[in-house]
């Protein structure tokens, strides 16, 4: 578990930056950080139009006047400070921008800062990044502020934020319904898949893992573990159907702001991705019927030939078939 | 009714969701028809709840503050050609943006719900710097 390095700009406010960290962690169900340690101010200039910033070399970079001077108020002055009803929105955002952040460098164990830099490269999986991560830090932080900070300070803080009336909005929109709709689509479709779980397994990978993390997700959920048993078939279908994913996460780049927009496409991504599984099981099952060996031997087409939606879909993030029915799957056992 | 029946249905229902008071009672014909799905009835269930997820999704607050400046984090993110200088200046002005819509918000909430999308265009401005 990385600590908060006493080098630090960013005072220590009695651990909490630590117990976020490790929050973090927990809630991302991650193998490991690419955080250093190091937490220190967001540059002059930086610090009044932007909360806070996970740098390429691993470092945590927070505001010192919308992050850091409201939670040390808190701590220096207790919950009495919370009757500043803009003080109190921006301590509960200051631990969420933290946690927000740090998802940024949760990473798998063998994931090193030169792979964290070379992902910094692939910009067309912002949305992805930023979607999946907003979107379960978002679920997370009522509980996280509970967790992370003491209980004479947590309570009243959650007490004056909800007594503002309005529910505290998630940023980026149109990419954090996308992936909210996205992961409750793959819920619907695939028994004792919960939408949490998807969330999770988009939130905690890096960019570049994070396609084919769904789709190992969705396939070890189908039936296709059975069928696609020649590692080669296996490793091309699991590829085609990452890029499908990947590619409607990238096409939100140029989604339109109103809500909905955010939610059609997060509904035709999953629905294009559910219907590759799906043709995938039948096609392969039907091969199998036919002759499995024979087909293993590569006298079938490439993987994916006949399960893939039409072309023209891929690139708008999917299409508008249902996905067909998982009769088939459970009528095997 | 067939669930491949109640998908279609589902379907029209979710590609109108831009128009609420039809979706919401698009949602409603729903929950009446989920409980007529004979072939596959706990997934009719599971889509219908996740049908009832995204309607809270739809309804919940909205804000103009915090939906322009995701208009503008996704203008500041295409990169004009030019040089680094050039692309630095497009995306800082992105920023600044961002910070008057903010500034402007009529809740706290929407000000710093908008602020908080301007460190995804600080990450931009690391990436130009790395390239």
């Amino acid at each position: 578990m990385t600590r908060r390095d006493p080098a630090s700009e960013v005072p220590d406010l009695d651990g909490l930056w630590d117990r976020i960290a490790e929050d973090v962690l927990r809630f991302h169900q991650a193998e490991a950080t690419l955080w250093t340690g190091r937490i220190d101010f967001l540059p002059p200039g930086q610090d009044l139009v932007a909360r806070g910033q996970a740098t390429a070399d691993g470092r945590l970079l927070l505001s010192r006047p919308l992050v850091v001077e409201p939670l040390s108020r808190l701590y220096a002055e207790g919950p009495g400070v919370l009757s500043d009803p803009r003080l109190a929105v921006r301590c509960w955002r200051g631990i969420k921008a933290a946690a927000h952040e740090l998802g940024h460098l949760t990473a798998p164990a063998d994931w090193t800062m030169a792979d964290r830099l070379r992902d910094l490269d692939r910009d067309q999986q912002d949305p992805a990044e930023e979607g999946f991560i907003e979107a379960l830090t978002h679920r997370e932080t009522p509980a996280m502020v509970r967790r992370v900070l003491p209980a004479e300070l947590g309570e009243p803080l959650a007490r004056a934020v909800a007594a503002q009336g309005e529910a505290v909005r998630p940023s980026y929109p149109g990419w954090t319904i996308a992936a909210n709709v996205f992961a409750g689509e793959l819920g619907a479709e695939f028994e004792e898949l919960r939408a949490d779980d998807v969330l999770l397994a988009g939130a905690r990978e890096s960019a570049s893992r994070r396609p084919g993390a769904l789709a190992d997700l969705m396939i070890s959920r189908s039936s296709l573990p059975g069928l696609l048993q020649d590692p080669r078939r296996a490793a091309a279908f699991r590829s085609e159907l990452a890029d499908l994913i990947g590619d409607g996460f990238a096409g939100l780049a140029e989604v339109e702001t109103v809500k909905s927009a955010g939610l059609q496409r997060g509904e035709r991504i999953a629905g294009a991705a559910i219907e590759k599984v799906r043709t995938g099981e039948l096609f392969y099952a039907q091969m199998a019927d036919f002759g499995g060996v024979a087909f293993d031997r590569g006298i079938a087409p490439a993987a994916g030939a006949v399960g893939s939606p039409p072309a023209q879909d891929h690139g708008k993030g999917g299409g508008t078939r249902g996905p067909a029915s998982d009769k088939g799957k459970e009528g095997r056992g | 009714m067939r669930f491949d029946e109640f998908y279609a249905e589902r379907s029209t229902v979710v590609g109108a969701a831009d128009d609420i008071p039809a979706f919401k009672a698009g949602v409603e014909r729903l929950r009446q028809l989920a409980a007529t799905v004979d072939d596959e009835p706990a997934k009719a269930q599971r889509y219908l709840e996740a049908t009832e997820r995204m309607l809270l999704e739809v309804t919940a607050p909205h804000s103009e503050t915090v939906e322009r400046a995701f208009d503008v984090l996704l203008r500041a993110r295409r990169l004009p050609t030019g040089t680094p200088a050039e692309q630095r200046a497009h995306v800082e002005s992105g920023i600044a943006e961002i910070a008057r819509l903010a500034d402007a918000a009529p809740t706290d909430d929407e000000r710093e719900a908008a602020l908080d999308m301007n460190s995804a265009l600080l990450r931009v401005l690391e990436r130009i710097e790395h390239r």
